[in-house]
């Protein structure tokens, strides 16, 4: 393939993938597919031939950055100071509009109310199909670091989702 | 405890000796494999959940998006090519320069020194003598950048200001092939005296 194609294909498959997961950091969509063609931008400006081994996490990385520089130029213009612990804070992020009742609705609720680090895990995990590895490269931290955290996030959501199921044991 | 083998295991994360002792483990554990059970049934309605398609970017800014990616790679393409271009370049200037200073060090022939005609010249001279005429063939050291040079049978080590002097008035068709190219006399320099080895008369 081409570095254009490489490129194309990795807009075609990663391209709502990456807008949900900017959108979670930026908390609007017009911030969140600029910081996605912000991170394309800055691949076409690779050896992407090179990087290709290493393409999808490199896009996360990429992308969360740009997401948090948007984030971060909306703060500078608003009253209330705001600061990098407010993103890894364990403050769960407002309700999904109009959840359905039926068992996958009710997972997704939960999965809203969970703390942020453990959301971004989760989209990471379960849109984007990033290994262990791979989301320890984009968020910059150890793979146990995302085992013991993907981890918490698993059992609460067991606990929280499972806990009527007579069929299920949980912890 | 907190067992996070259970959730790698589930997710399928667990390689080798670590997913073998894990299985080894459930073997004889319910309680175990109950909460491997959950484990695996959250994930599987994570990923039928999660998988369901969000947001793209506006067409529009898609197809702007694609054009500018197609104008950043040619950038890069050309980049890449220019750099390329430039190295073996280089490579090949330093190999004609080392060249034309081993083959003037092997000649016996010494030509000596001859002081320039506004009375304070000293030739950096390289011995060597022209193929075919016989003739004394005197040449600077090409670009100022061989730390010798020998002047009436004796070796200076050539100061920096000498190194540029000598760069700056060589002549503009040096060959890059290492065939001796006759150059102007330079200015005698001082501190040619004062250099390491042994220096020549001033005039």
């Amino acid at each position: 393939m081409t570095p254009e194609q490489i490129i194309t294909a990795a807009l075609d498959r990663y391209e709502r993938v990456l807008v949900s997961y900017a959108r979670e950091i930026t908390g609007d969509l017009e911030s969140a597919r600029d910081a996605v063609q912000e991170t394309f931008l800055r691949l076409s400006r690779q050896d992407v031939v090179a990087l290709e081994p290493r393409l999808r996490p490199w896009l996360f990385l990429v992308c969360r950055n740009c997401a948090l520089d948007h984030r971060r130029k909306v703060v500078r213009f608003s009253t209330e100071p705001l600061d990098d612990a407010d993103w890894v804070s364990d403050e769960p992020s407002p309700p999904v509009r109009a959840i359905a009742k039926e068992d996958a609705g009710r997972l997704r609720e939960l999965v809203s109310g969970l703390p942020r680090q453990q959301r971004e895990l989760i989209r990471l995990k379960f849109e984007a199909g990033l290994s262990y590895k791979e989301m320890a490269e984009a968020l910059r931290t150890s793979v146990s670091t995302v085992g013991v955290q993907l981890h918490d996030a698993i059992k609460t959501l067991r606990r929280q989702w499972l806990k009527n199921d007579p069929g299920m044991m949980t912890t | 405890m907190k067992d996070t083998r259970i959730t790698a295991y589930a997710l399928n994360e667990l390689r080798g000796d670590e997913r073998d002792k894990f299985e080894s483990d459930l073997a004889g554990d319910a309680g175990l494999q109950g909460e491997l059970a959950s484990a695996s049934r959250v994930a599987d309605g994570l990923a039928q959940v999660m998988s369901e398609p969000g947001e793209g970017l506006e067409p529009r800014a898609r197809e702007q998006l694609l054009r500018a990616i197609a104008e950043n790679q040619q950038a890069f393409r050309q980049r890449r090519k220019m750099a390329r271009f430039a190295v073996p370049v280089s490579l090949a200037a330093a190999a004609s320069i080392a060249v034309l200073l081993w083959v003037s060090g092997g000649k016996t022939a010494q030509a000596p020194a001859v002081p320039a005609a506004d009375g304070g010249g000293v030739e950096c001279v390289l011995s060597g003598a022209s193929e075919g005429s016989g003739e004394p063939v005197k040449w600077v050291s090409a670009s100022g950048e061989a730390p010798e040079a020998t002047t009436a049978g004796r070796t200076f080590r050539l100061s920096d200001r000498a190194q540029v002097l000598a760069a700056t008035r060589l002549e503009n068709n040096i060959s890059m092939t290492g065939v001796p190219v006759r150059v102007k006399p330079l200015l005698w320099d001082e501190q040619l005296q004062r250099l390491g080895s042994v220096g020549s008369e001033p005039p």
